[in-house]
C-alpha cells in the first residue's frame, strides 16, 4: 500500500513537474546564498545538476521519464544521421528477416503442436523385428485386439488401414476422382479428440454391423458437394462400395496424412473377415492415446512386456516380434527435416550475428564522432551509468525500427519458402507469421540491439585518453569475426551445392525428357492394354508403357537367395550376405519410354504367356552380383516370384541399371518379368516427341471411353518426378546460398566501412607520406594490407571452425567429402576476392588526399 | 576523489537519523540543518549537500518529515523541514539501535 501511495504522489509529482522544479531552484538558490553570506568556497558546493537530478528523480516516475528522454533523444540522433541509420537498419533488417523467416517454419511445423487436444499423448505403436532392424510394421488385427483389452496406459488404443484408394463417384458426385481413405477403428476419432464439424462419427454398433456408412474431410465435401449439409443421408460410391455419408470432419483434419479425405469403419472392407482372424497378418496402423497419469516411458515398458507374452503365446504367429512407441509429433515429423532446420536456424543466426558486428562497427566508428558529445554530458552531470543506457537505448530503438522493416521481409520470406519447400516438410502449408514468430522477433531484435550496442557502450570511455586504439582494434576483431562467420557459412553452403550438384550428374537410368506420368483407375488387364494401344495411337505419342514406380524410397522387401532359393550352379548364401532385390510389375514398352538400354539378350514380351516357361530381364547389379565376369543370358534361379509356385525362372535379357533406390543410393537388383507372366505396372508412362502435359485430356478420355468412371491421377512428367528427388537438396542449397551471399555481403560492407573509417582517421598521415614521395601504389598497397591482413585472418579462423563444424553435415553430403579441400580453397578465394574490392574502394579514396588540405586539416 | 578521511563522511541511514534528531528541535531549513551538525560535531561531520538535499526528499515522500516554505532569519523564503509523528517513531528505533550498536563498538575497542 505503501508503494501504491508513493507512486501516486510520483505521478502527482509528474504532473507537478514544472513547480517543484522551480521549487527545487529556490532551495538550492537558498542554500548557495548563505553559503556565499557565511564566506563559504562556492566549489564546496557539488555538482547542483547532478542534486537536481537526484531529488527530481525521487519526486518523478524518474526512470520512466527518463527512458521516455532517451527514446525521444535517440530517435533524434538516429534522425539526425540518416545514412548511418538506413544502412544499420537495412543490416540489421536483413539479418532479422532472414531468422523471422526460418523461425516461422521451425515454429509451424516443429514447435506448434499437432491439431489435436493434447497431442503430446498420442502415440503411433508399431510392430517391430528388432533383430532385422524393422521398427515400423503394420499389426495384426488379433494382435491389435489383445494390446487394446490387455494395456493399462492407454485410454483409447484405436487403428486405421492406411493403404486403400478407389474412384469416388456417384449421383450426388460433382466429378468422379481417385480418393484416398482409409479403414477406421470405431474409437478413432475418439482417441483423436476430434469431433466432426458436420454430423457425426461412426457409432460401435455400427462398427459391430459392418454398415457401409463415412465420414468425409472438409476439402474433399467443399470439392465434391459444394459444402452442403444436405449431403449427410447421401449414398455415395467409393471403390465400388456405397456409403452413406454421416459426418463431415473440420477443416484441416488430416490423419494420417495430408492426402486422406474419407474415413469408414473398417469392418465394411472387403478384408475385414480375412484378417481379423489372421495374427500373422500386418494389417493396421495403431496408435493411442496415454492414460492420464501415464507416460511415454511407462507405456513404452508396459506394452514391451504385453508384446513378449504375445510372443510367447503365438511363436508362430509374432516370432521375434516386439512392439515399438513412437509419440506422434516426432512420427510426422521424422528425422531429416527438423536436421535441415536446425541447420538452416543456424546458418540465420551466423547472419544475425555478421549484421550485429556490422552495426557494432559502424556505432564504433560513430562513437569517435561522438565522443566530445559524452565528454559534455559528463561535464553537466550524466554519470557513465547513465550514458551506457543512453546507448542501449538507442541500438534497441534501432533494432526495434528494423524489426519493423524486417517484418515485411520475413513475411515474403514465409511466403516463398512455403511455395518452394520441398513435399516432404510436413504441415509446411500451414505455416504464418504467428503470435509466438512476433515475439521471436522482437526478443531476437532486442536481443541483437544489446549485443551490438553493449559493445560500443561498454568501450565508452571514463576517459578519453588512448580510446581511439582501443576502438580501432576491437573493430579490427569484430570484421575477423565477420570474414571467420561468413566463411564458415560459405563453406557449409559450399559442400551443399557441390552435393546438389553431383546429385544433379547422377545418371538416373532414364531418360526424363518428353514422358507424360500418370495413374489409371482401369485395374483389369484386358482393358489397360486396350487403352495403351488407344493412347499409342495419339498424336506424338512415341511409346507406352507400366511400370511400378521407379524409386522405391520406402524400401523393397529384403529377399536374398533364401526365398530365391537357389542360382543355378551357385552355393546358397549365408543369411546375413543377402541383399535387397526387387522385382518390378511392368508392360508395354516401358524400356523404350523411358529411354532404357537393352544391354544383353532381349526382353521379355508377349511370348512369354501363362503357357511358356517364366523368363526375367535382370538390371547390371543382379548380374553382376551373381554372375559376376559371366554371360547371365540363359541362367537360371528357383524362385516363387511370379506365380507363387516354386520354379525355375531364366535370364534372357539385362538391361541398363536404374537409380531404383533414388538418386544418391546405389541401385539394387531388380527383375522384370512380362505382363503376361507377372501383371502390369500401376503407373503409365506415355513418351511423346511433343509437350506431354499437353496430352493429358486425350488421355483422360480414352479412360473415360473405356469405363465411362474411369478417372486418372497421380499426373505429371517424368522430369517432375525426378526433379522431387532433389527437392530438399534444391531448397537447402539454395538457401543456404542465399543466406551466405548475404553474409559475404555484409562482411564485404564491414571491410569496406572500417578502412573508410581508418582512411578519413589517417589522411594526415598519408598526406604526408605523399608530400615524402609515397607513390600511388604504395598507398594503395598500404590500406589494402591493412584490409587484406584482417580478411585472410578471418578466412583462417574460419577455415578452422569451418573443419570442425562441417562433419556436422557430413550426413547431408553427396559425392565430397566435409573436409573437401577444393571447396574450401574456392570459398576461401572468392571471400578473400571480396575483400579485396571492398578494400580497393577506400584504397582508392586515399591515393586522393591532396598532400596540401591533408596537412592544413586540424 | 581525495577527501579527507577524517571530516567523516555520512553513512546513509546515518545522515538520516542526524537530520531527524537536529529537527526535533524545531523546524529547520536545510543550509541550517548541515550547519547544526557540522557545529554540533565540533566540525567533524560535514554534510554534503548532494547527499543532503536528496535524502531531505525522500525523507519527506516517505513522510518522516514535511515542509513548508516560509522566511528565514535573514528574510529569505526558504523551505522549512519539520518532524512528523512517523519521522519521531522511526527517530527512536534508529536512536536506540545506534545507541546499541555504538555501545557494542565501544566495548570491544576497550576490551580488544
Amino acid at each position: 500500500m505503501k508503494w501504491l501511495g508513493k507512486t501516486a504522489l510520483r505521478i502527482c509529482g509528474l504532473v507537478r513537474r514544472p513547480k517543484l522544479d522551480r521549487d527545487l531552484d529556490d532551495e538550492l538558490r537558498f542554500h548557495l546564498e548563505m553559503n556565499a553570506a557565511h564566506g563559504k568556497e562556492q566549489k564546496r558546493f557539488g555538482n547542483a545538476t547532478a542534486i537536481k537530478e537526484a531529488c527530481r528523480d525521487l519526486w518523478t516516475l524518474g526512470s520512466l521519464e527518463i527512458w521516455w528522454q532517451d527514446l525521444r533523444y535517440a530517435l533524434r540522433v538516429l534522425r539526425k544521421n540518416p545514412a548511418f541509420t538506413i544502412v544499420a537498419v537495412l543490416t540489421l533488417a536483413l539479418g532479422i528477416a532472414a531468422n523471422t523467416a526460418i523461425f516461422s517454419v521451425v515454429n509451424g511445423v516443429m514447435l506448434r503442436s499437432l491439431p489435436y487436444p493434447e497431442a503430446d499423448r498420442i502415440a503411433m505403436l508399431w510392430t517391430s523385428t528388432p533383430t532385422h532392424g524393422v521398427t515400423e510394421r503394420p499389426t495384426s488385427i488379433p494382435n491389435y485386439e489383445d494390446w487394446r483389452t490387455q494395456t493399462r496406459s492407454f485410454d483409447e488404443l484405436a487403428f486405421y488401414a492406411d493403404f486403400n484408394h478407389g474412384v469416388l463417384a456417384g449421383a450426388d458426385v460433382a466429378e468422379s476422382e481417385m480418393v484416398w481413405y482409409t479403414w477406421t477403428s470405431p474409437n478413432f476419432f475418439r482417441a483423436l479428440g476430434v469431433k466432426p464439424e458436420l454430423g457425426r462419427a461412426p457409432t460401435d454398433e455400427e462398427f459391430s454391423r459392418a454398415d457401409r456408412v463415412i465420414v468425409l474431410g472438409h476439402a474433399l465435401w467443399q470439392r465434391q458437394f459444394g459444402g452442403s449439409p444436405a449431403v449427410l443421408g447421401r449414398v455415395i460410391n467409393l471403390n465400388n462400395i456405397d456409403f452413406q455419408v454421416i459426418g463431415v470432419m473440420p477443416p484441416g483434419f488430416h490423419f494420417p496424412e495430408e492426402r486422406f479425405e474419407a474415413w469408414a469403419p473398417a469392418t465394411a472392407s472387403r478384408w475385414w473377415s480375412e484378417y481379423r482372424m489372421n495374427r500373422g497378418r500386418g494389417a493396421v496402423s495403431v496408435f493411442g492415446r496415454l492414460r492420464a497419469g501415464v507416460n511415454m516411458q511407462q507405456a513404452r515398458a508396459e506394452m514391451t512386456t504385453l508384446a513378449a507374452a504375445l510372443e510367447k503365446q503365438y511363436p508362430l504367429a509374432n516370432g521375434m516380434s516386439s512392439v515399438n512407441l513412437v509419440p506422434l509429433s516426432v512420427q510426422i515429423l521424422g528425422t531429416t527435416v527438423p536436421f535441415m532446420l536446425t541447420i538452416l536456424l543456424g546458418a540465420v543466426a551466423f547472419v544475425l550475428l555478421i549484421a550485429c558486428a556490422n552495426v557494432a562497427n559502424l556505432l564504433l566508428a560513430r562513437g569517435a564522432f561522438r565522443e566530445r558529445e559524452f565528454a559534455m554530458r559528463t561535464a553537466l552531470g550524466a554519470s557513465r551509468g547513465r550514458l551506457i543506457r543512453q546507448m542501449l537505448t538507442e541500438s534497441a530503438v534501432l533494432a526495434l525500427i528494423a524489426a519493423c522493416v524486417g517484418l515485411p521481409l520475413a513475411a515474403l520470406g514465409v511466403d516463398l519458402l512455403v511455395r518452394l519447400g520441398p513435399q516432404n516438410i510436413p504441415r509446411l502449408s500451414t505455416v504464418t507469421i504467428d503470435g509466438r514468430v512476433l515475439l521471436f522477433t522482437i526478443g531476437v531484435s532486442v536481443l541483437a540491439g544489446l549485443l551490438f550496442g553493449l559493445v560500443p557502450a561498454l568501450r565508452m570511455p571514463a576517459s578519453a585518453v588512448g580510446t581511439t586504439v582501443r576502438r580501432s582494434r576491437l573493430r579490427g576483431v569484430l570484421v575477423v569475426g565477420e570474414f571467420a562467420l561468413a566463411m564458415l557459412l560459405l563453406t557449409g553452403a559450399g559442400l551443399l551445392i557441390r552435393s546438389f550438384i553431383a546429385v544433379l550428374a547422377v545418371d538416373p537410368g532414364f531418360d526424363p525428357k518428353g514422358v507424360l506420368t500418370l495413374r489409371m483407375s482401369i485395374r483389369n488387364p484386358a482393358q489397360i492394354r486396350e487403352a495403351m494401344d488407344r493412347i499409342r495411337a495419339l498424336p506424338g505419342v512415341q511409346a507406352v508403357g507400366t511400370i511400378n514406380g521407379i524409386f522405391f524410397e520406402a524400401g523393397p522387401k529384403a529377399i536374398g537367395v533364401g526365398t530365391f532359393h537357389e542360382v543355378e550352379g551357385r552355393p546358397m548364401e549365408p543369411r546375413d550376405q543377402w541383399k535387397p532385390l526387387v522385382i518390378t510389375p511392368n508392360s508395354g514398352e516401358v524400356f523404350r519410354a523411358l529411354g532404357m538400354r537393352l544391354l544383353k539378350g532381349r526382353l521379355p514380351d508377349d511370348r512369354d504367356d501363362e503357357r511358356a516357361p517364366p523368363v526375367v530381364a535382370v538390371n547390371e547389379t543382379f548380374a553382376r552380383r551373381f554372375w559376376p565376369g559371366e554371360n547371365p543370358i540363359g541362367r537360371r534361379f528357383k524362385s516363387t516370384f511370379l506365380t507363387g509356385r516354386m520354379e525355375w525362372i531364366t535370364v534372357v535379357g539385362v538391361v541398363q541399371n536404374l537409380r531404383n533406390m533414388g538418386l544418391e543410393k546405389e541401385p539394387v537388383s531388380q527383375m522384370f518379368p512380362s505382363d503376361k507372366q507377372g501383371k502390369p505396372g500401376a503407373h503409365l508412362l506415355i513418351r511423346t516427341s511433343t509437350d506431354p502435359l499437353a496430352l493429358i485430356a486425350a488421355v483422360r478420355d480414352v479412360v473415360r471411353g473405356i469405363d465411362p468412371r474411369g478417372v486418372v491421377w497421380e499426373i505429371g512428367t517424368l522430369e517432375q518426378q525426378l526433379a522431387s528427388q532433389t527437392a530438399q537438396r534444391r531448397f537447402q542449397a539454395w538457401l543456404l546460398g542465399l543466406f551466405s551471399a548475404i553474409a559475404v555481403v555484409l562482411a564485404g560492407v564491414g571491410i569496406y566501412g572500417l578502412l573508410h573509417y581508418s582512411v578519413a582517421q589517417r589522411t594526415r598521415e598519408i598526406g604526408v607520406r605523399i608530400a615524402l614521395g609515397a607513390r600511388r601504389g604504395d598507398v594503395v598497397k598500404m590500406v589494402l594490407r591493412e584490409g587484406m591482413l584482417l580478411a585472410a585472418v578471418g578466412v583462417g579462423v574460419g577455415i578452422v571452425a569451418a573443419l570442425a563444424l562441417t562433419r556436422l553435415i557430413a550426413s547431408l553430403l553427396f559425392g565430397v567429402a566435409a573436409d573437401d579441400a577444393l571447396t574450401i580453397g574456392l570459398v576461401a578465394t572468392l571471400l578473400l576476392m571480396v575483400a579485396c574490392a571492398a578494400c580497393y574502394i577506400p584504397a582508392r579514396r586515399a591515393t586522393r588526399v591532396d598532400p596540401m588540405t591533408a596537412l592544413r586539416c586540424d | 576523489m581525495g577527501r579527507d578521511k577524517s571530516t567523516g563522511e555520512l553513512v546513509q541511514g546515518t545522515l538520516d537519523m542526524l537530520v531527524l534528531k537536529t529537527l526535533t528541535r524545531g523546524t529547520q531549513h536545510g543550509w541550517g540543518i548541515a550547519q547544526f551538525i557540522h557545529k554540533i560535531s565540533d566540525d567533524v561531520l560535514r554534510v554534503e549537500e548532494g547527499s543532503l538535499y536528496p535524502a531531505l526528499h525522500r525523507m519527506e515522500l516517505e513522510g518522516l518529515i514535511a515542509s513548508e516554505w516560509g522566511l528565514s532569519e535573514n528574510n529569505r523564503r526558504a523551505k522549512f523541514y519539520k518532524l512528523t509523528a512517523a519521522g519521531r517513531k522511526r527517530l527512536a528505533t534508529e536512536a536506540e539501535s545506534w545507541n546499541r550498536l555504538s555501545g557494542a563498538i565501544a566495548r570491544v575497542m576497550q576490551t580488544a
